[in-house]
């Protein structure tokens, strides 16, 4: 037995260099895409990442971090680490604004998949991140995230100033749609999920009025380290309120499904914004807390003790005579309906299915949960498991709502199924 | 060690952006040459920018590069790397701007140590061998702690992946609630996972009672058996079963003891459970939504199969986990009755059985449940006496709620506060059968990056504080990943535990008085941590 094992040990440095020449698709350049890409590339594997936005990192990138004197513990500091990682790393090469549009398979073995990309005019391997073409753009098009190069928005009106000034020419506004095939081995779908939008139920008035935002909203501002909207017109903020499963846990109006998430971020977000401005005051609208982490126990009692709880959900939010959100929910105490009104409402907003999900299904042969989430078809035994194709793996948030240290985990599981699949065609 | 068997090459950059004066480098580069180590010595000009073919030469050779860390930012190191088509083993990379001239300032002697430091990870170049490619050497075996679902998986997964395994049996020291309710759903999915792991030529089954004493040795850890035999494991992997607390009220079960009973049938059919059951869940304590899940199958269980009236009280819904919802609906089409209650119950023994009092939260009205032959109230999970031994054994800590890793993001999926000592399962917190199947997943990843030769750490490489700027502020205890900052005995400085810490450098960047520091340069303590990686 021994000996066999050491007879695999002398081969291994031959398969690490069979390893080398493989290829591995990573579909979805979110945390759970990004982890995924930089563990295999860290293994010696070359990897190919395709999104559909012109960066990477995908939703949760943009999202900020929400520790006060001590961490909470959200994780958007290991999707700023992982995009950094991205960068260095000269194994993965990635296709921004793009979108798988066919699989094939290869007689022998792997795949050949077909990328459809209309690409952003400012090129992302040749920009040096100098900023001249966002001091020059008229309309603010000019965009970035953090630790990433800038990209331009649809605002651009392709007036060509920023062509002028770029001193490396990484732009080029002619946007035209490219289709190219690339050959993979394996692939890995972490095509991410849906915010789910508030505006398709009026009741809600998202959209309508200025005071009232989501959680993603919430976030973006986060991610700029402002804490509250620092519009002119929205003075004052004294008094806020978090509506919480708006989208979730409802069959009428959303999904069905808890979204795992939203407690976990409104509760840490009113506590930061709490610490910045102590005397705000805040409630938070719940119908059953279900953040349940290692810490929380301490966590929750400290909190209920600057912020109050009620244990209801809204019925709707009008407008009272200031223009102000009035949230009126039914108070467990008496049954009554009363009405509250707030200078800003924040919804947190679930998590749904990806809008493309069926198209990923169909390209990638895999299956639709009754939730719309993706699932391996075949293998129930192991949920990183492949398709009906073997090689085909799935993670993080495409499957089901999942947090970004759970995507983390998730993404180290496929990234371990990738590598047994690969040493087996080896 | 076979020295200078290869020749080493030494590539410098010249620059120096950052210090006032400039080193003599052709001085530098004969006294290098002198040291019999290094065969060529390549200057750069202007490393950071271009490269001039110089190292074109240095070709399948070992290369030591010197520089500063913008470097390593920029990615050249690793593009020259691969243009000179180096194996990882025959490369590294000494980071002289950080390391030398900004620890050294202003004071005479930079050009001595630059020569020492550059000496000796010359020397750690020349000792190293190729890199081993698999996870762990043959003769080192992995330990997995507990035979429950999550042990089995870890070990199976082990062993798919090559690696031998020992797991010590932890049945019938303790049977989680979780445990027995995946026997009840699918009565031989464990025995299987067991028979499995029997037939499998790389995985041993040991009896708890051979366990004595596990000791971290050198390089691994050394496994006394009762007997006095000794067998060494490189890695060990702590995945207990958690037991569940007992019910607080008197006379009333928890799950456990409940699916005790429907394994034993005869105790369900003899009167001894007549009338209605009630679950109570949430019962003074935070459950997790995984008992939640694990009650609720017991409740329909009692349903379907023994036509028991059954209520469930719940404080919170938990429905977080996939598939709970849809469970909750099938037992309220079963006949299930949820009632969700505020805050506080009342809970009387009369005897012949129990009356509950309390606040429906729909209706606000008061509800009384009277004479109940059966009261189920799940408690929280806890380790097992056990297990909490063989952890303390090790020095592996556990945190709030009996959870054996900290809910820091700094840290692989599967990492404990020890190196070499793996978490696995149910002992990170409560999971599911889903759960437990993709860490088992992530295990092999941990494993994989933490036990590769460039994931060794190296002993002297654990923060140094200053006595005289640490203010006790205890900033570093707070911060640090794995709980290894801690107050010396006379509560005058902190200090770091060797044994835990992972030399990671957190406490160094969050220092408020900057008396953290992580490299200590000298000399002899470099080159015994050198020895180590070597």
């Amino acid at each position: 037995m021994v000996k066999s094992l050491l007879q695999k040990q002398c081969l291994s440095h031959e398969r690490q260099k069979a390893l080398e020449s493989k290829t591995v698709c990573v579909v979805g350049a979110g945390i759970s895409g990004l982890t995924v890409a930089n563990s295999l590339a860290n293994e010696g594997i070359r990897v190919f990442v395709i999104d559909k936005n012109p960066f990477p990192g995908g939703r949760s990138v943009q999202y900020g971090c929400k520790a006060t004197d001590s961490c909470l513990q959200c994780g958007v500091c290991l999707v700023r680490d992982a995009v950094a990682n991205f960068k260095k790393s000269s194994l993965i090469d990635a296709s921004f604004s793009s979108t798988p549009r066919a699989l094939h398979r290869r007689e022998n073995d792997g795949y050949d998949i077909e990328v459809e990309t209309i690409p952003n005019p400012i090129d992302w391997r040749s920009c040096t991140e100098c900023g001249e073409c966002r001091e020059v753009c008229p309309k603010n098009a000019v965009k970035s995230i953090p630790g990433w190069k800038y990209y331009i928005s649809e605002h651009c009106d392709r007036c060509g100033k920023c062509l002028v000034v770029c001193p490396v020419g990484a732009i080029n506004l002619e946007r035209k749609r490219q289709y190219e095939t690339f050959p993979a081995l394996s692939v890995v779908i972490s095509s991410g999920f849906k915010p789910f939008d508030p505006a398709v139920n009026l009741k809600w008035g998202y959209g309508a009025n200025p005071r009232v935002i989501t959680g993603s909203d919430l976030e973006s501002l986060f991610c700029r380290e402002k804490f509250l909207p620092s519009d002119p017109e929205l003075k004052d903020l004294k008094k806020i309120a978090f509506i919480l499963c708006v989208g979730s846990r409802n069959i009428v109006e959303g999904e069905r499904h808890c979204s795992r998430v939203c407690c976990a971020y409104s509760l840490r977000m009113a506590n930061r914004i709490k610490e910045e401005y102590p005397d705000t005051e805040i409630d938070i609208y719940y119908m059953d807390i279900q953040y349940f982490g290692k810490s929380f126990s301490s966590f929750w009692a400290e909190l209920k003790r600057k912020i109050n709880f009620i244990r209801s959900h809204p019925i709707s939010i009008s407008i009272d005579e200031q223009e102000r959100p009035l949230v009126r929910y039914e108070s467990m105490s008496d049954l009554r309906c009363r009405e509250e009104a707030y200078d800003l409402v924040v919804l947190a907003n679930g998590i749904c299915p990806p809008d493309n999900g069926e198209e990923l299904a169909e390209i990638f042969g895999l299956d639709l949960e009754a939730g719309g989430f993706l699932s391996a078809a075949t293998n129930a035994a192991s949920n990183n498991g492949s398709g009906r194709d073997s090689g085909i793996f799935l993670t993080g948030a495409c499957r089901r709502p999942m947090g970004i240290a759970e995507c983390v985990e998730s993404a180290y599981g496929a990234a371990a199924g990738v590598l047994r699949y690969l040493g087996d065609k080896v | 060690m076979k020295m200078g068997r290869q020749s080493i090459a030494i590539a410098i950059c010249d620059q120096q952006c950052h210090s006032k004066g400039r080193l003599d480098y052709r001085n530098l580069s004969e006294r290098l040459l002198k040291s019999s180590l290094f065969k060529e010595v390549v200057i750069l000009e202007k490393a950071c920018r271009d490269r001039n073919g110089k190292l074109d030469g240095l070709k399948g050779k070992k290369v030591l590069f010197g520089g500063c860390p913008f470097l390593e930012e920029s990615g050249l190191y690793e593009k020259t790397f691969q243009d000179l088509c180096l194996k990882k083993a025959d490369f590294f990379t000494v980071d002289i701007k950080t390391e030398i001239f900004d620890l050294y300032e202003g004071k005479e002697n930079i050009e001595e140590n630059l020569y020492r430091k550059l000496v000796a990870s010359g020397n750690i170049l020349a000792r190293r061998e190729p890199f081993e490619e698999d996870i762990i050497k043959p003769d080192q075996k992995a330990l997995v702690y507990g035979s429950g679902f999550s042990g089995l998986k870890a070990a199976l997964r082990l062993a798919a992946e090559s690696i031998p395994v020992d797991i010590v049996e932890t049945h019938g020291a303790s049977l989680s609630p979780g445990y027995l309710s995946m026997i009840l759903a699918e009565p031989g999915m464990i025995t299987g996972l067991l028979e499995a792991a029997r037939k499998a030529e790389t995985i041993t089954l040991l009896p708890q009672k051979a366990l004595k004493e596990v000791t971290p040795g050198e390089g691994g850890f050394i496994f006394r058996k009762a007997g006095g035999e000794k067998q060494e494991y490189g890695t060990i992997i702590f995945a207990p079963e958690r037991e569940e607390r007992p019910a607080g009220e008197i006379g009333a079960l928890n799950l456990t003891q409940l699916y005790a009973r429907i394994g034993s049938q005869e105790a369900l059919k003899t009167g001894a459970w007549k009338g209605e059951t009630v679950f109570i869940l949430d019962h003074k304590t935070e459950t997790g939504p995984e008992i939640f899940s694990d009650a609720i199958k017991a409740a329909e269980y009692l349903r379907k199969m023994h036509c028991a009236e059954v209520k469930i009280l719940l404080r919170n819904a938990r429905v977080s986990i996939p598939g709970l919802q849809e469970l909750y609906d099938d037992c309220r089409q079963a006949g299930i009755i949820f009632i969700k209650y505020e805050d506080s119950l009342y809970i009387k023994n009369s005897g012949s059985g129990f009356a509950i009092t309390g606040v429906d939260l729909q209706t606000s009205g008061q509800f009384i449940i009277k004479d109940t032959a059966g009261l189920i109230i799940p408690g929280k999970t806890i380790l097992s006496p056990q297990a909490r031994e063989f952890a303390r054994s090790l020095n592996l800590r556990i945190y709030n709620d009996d959870y054996s890793q900290s809910d820091s993001l700094w840290r692989l999926p599967n990492e404990s506060n020890r190196p070499g000592i793996f978490v696995a399962g149910a002992a990170k917190g409560n999971m599911d059968k889903r759960a437990v199947e993709e860490d088992a997943e992530s295990l092999v990843f941990s494993l994989r990056q933490r036990l590769s030769p460039a994931g060794l750490r190296v002993e002297e490489y654990i923060p140094q504080v200053d006595k005289d700027k640490c203010a006790l502020c205890m900033t570093c205890m707070r911060v640090c990943p794995f709980g290894a900052m801690v107050k010396d005995a006379l509560y005058r400085v902190a200090k770091a535990l060797k044994s835990t810490c992972r030399a990671c450098g957190t406490c160094a960047a969050e220092c408020p008085a900057k008396a953290i520091r992580i490299r200590n340069l000298e000399y002899e303590s470099l080159i015994s941590g050198m020895r180590a990686l070597a």
